[in-house]
């Protein structure tokens, strides 16, 4: 029996993450807080730079943000609202996204035929931006359902891809261990091929939460709607206001980085198994 | 230069010294034209997509050569708004804008340096709507597009507003869209400028311009300006190019059908001339002094609503003294009497 | 043969396309058997423990199991493979539980099977372990306690110790042996190692090289645990040294 040095092995590889772990955030949480203050520095120095009196500093972007929390902006909407209704947008849109392209993509993925005989008719939309589709939608489609559809075109690709993609790469060992056993096709599905892909899928759905933002700030500004941080910048482009168009960028990126943590989140914690996942 | 082509050509064979011998001829050709260009100053002007009419006395200047004549020739940059325009020009990329009141009046709130040296179009804001609209009253609680809440129709829609007594949704759209979201009602109403809203009414069925209109008659709607420092150290060339403006607007009120017929060959739409036509009944265009009642109307409601601050521009009268500047228009006037715009 | 009946029966030639792999691979093994399949890489071993598992539909002939065609579905069978065959989102414990899970066994009866089983292998402590968390040698244990945990009709295991270090696959047989003896399973167990075949197996079929046929069938009667300087053992991997050389 060699189950002693079996421990000390165990031991090692458990507790490394864990220790180190603790000390390495801190100084993670370090670096970003330098690295933040970095890029308002120089954000500070181009204003001196540059000199316009349409390039806002600092200063003028958190004061635009204070009066905006605080009073509404100009269209008599909070920043709330603003930042409510674009978020609910965007989850209809990527949420529509999820649940058509996980199940197309295991589909196409375990059923190749069924992939091969509609390439020609599925892929070229890929290639067509969400934004493009904006014409379109504005003569058929009509306020929440137009947002949703374009975020969805955005969030679904990167989902769909990223699951077809990773059903071949399910490893066959895998799906044998199950067979020998006498399982049938349900299970492996379920089983085996499912939690396989699961960090592909979830790599893809933090892509289609990248592209699903640009498609909605993008969407929001073609219009229709009185609400939302894109229709919000562009009120201001209009009034030539830029430090409240800032806040409207710092906000999207703000939110947006929020959103990716959840999923990441979600990702360390469903992938516990999948060690190297972390940062 | 002239020793580098000596030495090639020694080595030339007849072929190309005859190239040669032609390019020589072709460049003595374009000497003289060469020279005569450089006396004159090229300014670059901006305006925006789709704005033909409005700067109708702008393409006459062009097509009729009163720029040339002021030994000036101008490169057009086309915007897809008034804003983009005026932040283009604030790096110093334009000598000469042609944009609306209102963003005019933002950008000046917002620390912008410029000279109003003419008015260009009045009144280009008509109120199109759906075929069940009959009356201002049915618009009430309705959704109405405008071009853009920086827009002067946006404003001109809060004046129309209270005038009526009524409260309608604000829905901005990029004007384009505008025609589509009429068309299949998810807007009642649009508030918008020509040629569109004319494209609108021939285009969706039962659309029609609602009484009456416009909202405010001859209501402020679009400015000429050039940057200050042309304005103060080449006076002759601001004098030229609002002589050659103020030649344009003759010519339209002279010779409306043949001006028209000018502008609708720059608009590049279906029935253009018709177009052209239906909306030049829904704006002036040949009036180069502000029209002051309306003009301060408008300057209040920006305020009133939030969209200019009083911070750098203090009141209407300061903006007026600080930012219009008609001794050229005056200058220019005093020039053309007796002149007749020929055809 | 050993008496206890012919539970398994071979009898299977195999092609893959116009190559013959096994050429009327003839052979039964009785219930409980340890049985060794020996010979070289490359000779179509894997090819016997994927045909008895169903991995493969035979070519020619057929695999039975107590009389009817071998069926994962109706049999209950097990594979110990030689790459790292555990799911790496499953901790030890749930691991284990694979083919009871599959088979739906009730989950009193599953829990105590998977307890005992991880007693068995001293895996105690580490249930909830992930496989990257554990050593290669633990991660075949667990393999091994899998495929024990189902009472199989047979159970397969392809070079399951090629990939560990000398000492670890030493420890690793003799754990073998002891399971096999507690659970009184059916075993074919696949390698090249002479010595791995004559310290496990109660008999060793030896393959000859593609096509491959049966080269011969020696019974080991050892004494149990086995010695590598025992005179016997000597003789025999004497002997099975020859017959390969005189296969290859």
């Amino acid at each position: 029996m060699k189950v002693e040095a079996d421990v000390l092995e165990v031991a090692r590889a458990a507790s490394v993450p864990a220790t180190a772990g603790r000390g390495r955030s801190l100084r993670v949480l370090l670096h970003n807080a330098v690295a933040a203050l970095a890029v308002l520095a120089a954000w500070q120095v181009a204003t001196w730079v540059v000199r316009s009196v349409f390039f806002p500093s600092p200063w003028q972007v958190a004061r635009a943000l204070v009066d905006l929390g605080l009073n509404g902006d100009v269209a008599g909407h909070t920043l709330l609202t603003h930042m409510w209704w674009s978020m609910a947008r965007l989850a209809a849109g990527f949420l529509m996204g999820v649940l058509l392209g996980v199940p197309l993509g295991l589909l196409m993925g375990l059923y190749k035929p069924l992939y091969a005989g509609t390439r020609a008719a599925l892929e070229p939309f890929r290639f067509i931006p969400p934004i493009a589709w904006i014409p379109l939608t504005i003569v058929l489609l009509s306020g929440f359902s137009r947002y949703v559809f374009l975020i969805w075109l955005g969030a679904f690709f990167p989902i769909f891809v990223a699951t077809l993609v990773g059903v071949p790469r399910v490893e066959p060992i895998h799906k044998n261990v199950a067979k020998v056993h006498g399982a049938g096709r349900w299970y492996i599905l379920r089983k085996v091929v499912i939690p396989s892909i699961l960090p592909d899928i979830l790599g893809g759905m933090r892509v289609g939460m990248g592209t699903a933002w640009m498609t909605i700030v993008a969407a929001e500004m073609s219009g229709g709607e009185t609400t939302g941080l894109g229709r919000m910048m562009v009120n201001y482009a209009e009034l030539i206001r830029i430090p409240e168009i800032v806040v409207g960028m710092i906000l999207i990126g703000a939110l947006g980085f929020a959103m990716n943590e959840v999923l990441l989140r979600i990702e360390q914690r469903l992938f516990r198994w999948r060690w190297e996942v972390t940062l | 230069m002239n020793g580098n082509v000596d030495r090639k050509d020694a080595r030339m064979t007849s072929m190309k010294r005859c190239t040669v011998a032609l390019l020589v001829v072709l460049v003595a050709l374009a000497l003289p034209v060469v020279g005569a260009a450089q006396k004159m100053t090229t300014l670059r002007v901006g305006d925006q997509i789709g704005s033909e009419l409005d700067y109708g006395p702008y393409w006459i200047a062009v097509e009729k050569g009163y720029f040339k004549e002021e030994g000036l020739t101008t490169v057009r940059k086309t915007y897809p708004n008034g804003p983009a325009t005026l932040l283009d020009y604030n790096k110093g990329e334009l000598d000469a804008v042609m944009a609306g009141f209102g963003p005019f009046l933002q950008a000046a709130s917002q620390g912008s340096d410029y000279v109003i040296v003419s008015s260009i179009t009045k009144g280009n804001a008509p109120l199109v709507a759906r075929p069940e609209i009959r009356s201002a009253k049915d618009l009430n609680g309705k959704r109405v597009g405008t071009p853009g809440l920086g827009t002067i129709h946006d404003t001109m829609l809060t004046l129309y507003e209270r005038e009526h007594g009524i409260k309608v949704e604000h829905v901005s759209a990029k004007i384009t869209d505008l025609v589509a979201m009429l068309e299949k009602s998810e807007v009642q109403g649009i508030l918008c400028w020509e040629t569109v809203a004319a494209t609108t009414v021939r285009a969706v069925k039962g659309a029609h311009y609602l009484a009456p209109l416009p909202v405010i008659p001859g209501a402020e709607s679009l400015e000429v300006i050039i940057s200050r420092k042309i304005a103060q150290s080449q006076p002759e060339v601001a004098l030229g190019f609002t002589r050659a403006l103020l030649k344009g607007m003759r010519y339209i009120d002279k010779h409306e059908d043949d001006a028209l017929r000018i502008i609708a060959r720059a608009m590049n739409v279906a029935d253009a001339l018709e177009v052209a036509k239906l909306a030049k009944a829904q704006v002036k265009i040949t009036d180069p002094y502000m029209e002051p009642k309306s003009a301060q109307i408008i300057y209040q409601a920006l305020v009133e609503t939030k969209k200019i601050t009083t911070e750098r521009v203090k009141s209407y009268d300061d903006f007026m003294q600080r930012f219009v500047d008609y001794s050229f228009l005056k200058r220019a006037e005093e020039s053309l009497k007796g002149w007749e715009p020929k055809r | 043969m050993r008496a206890g009946g012919e539970k398994v029966l071979v009898d299977v030639t195999q092609r893959f396309g116009d190559l013959v792999v096994l050429d009327r691979l003839r052979f039964s093994i009785a219930a409980n058997e340890f049985v060794c399949v020996l010979g070289k890489s490359g000779c179509g071993k894997t090819t016997v423990a994927n045909l008895l598992a169903g991995l493969l539909p035979c070519s020619e002939g057929a695999v039975t199991i107590d009389g009817v065609s071998a069926d994962p579905r109706r049999h209950e069978l097990a594979f110990v493979f030689q790459e790292p065959s555990l799911w790496p989102w499953r901790t030890v414990r749930d691991n284990i539980r694979i083919g009871l899970e599959i088979k739906r066994v009730p989950a009193p009866e599953l829990e105590r099977r998977v307890a005992d089983m991880i007693e068995l292998v001293g895996l105690r402590g580490f249930e909830t372990y992930y496989p990257y968390q554990i050593s290669g040698g633990m991660k075949q244990r667990v393999a091994i306690a899998r495929a024990f945990a189902v009472d199989a009709d047979l159970i397969l295991m392809d070079e399951p110790f090629a990939a560990l270090d000398e000492q670890t696959r030493h420890g690793m047989q003799a754990e073998v042996l002891r399971i096999w003896e507690r659970k009184k399973t059916t075993v074919v167990f696949v390698t090249h190692n002479l010595e791995e075949a004559i310290y496990l197996a109660e008999r060793i079929i030896v393959l000859t090289e593609k096509p491959t046929r049966i080269k011969a069938s020696l019974d080991v009667e050892l004494p149990r645990p086995r010695d590598y300087a025992h005179p016997g053992f000597i003789a025999l991997r004497k002997r099975l040294g020859e017959l390969m050389g005189s296969a290859w």
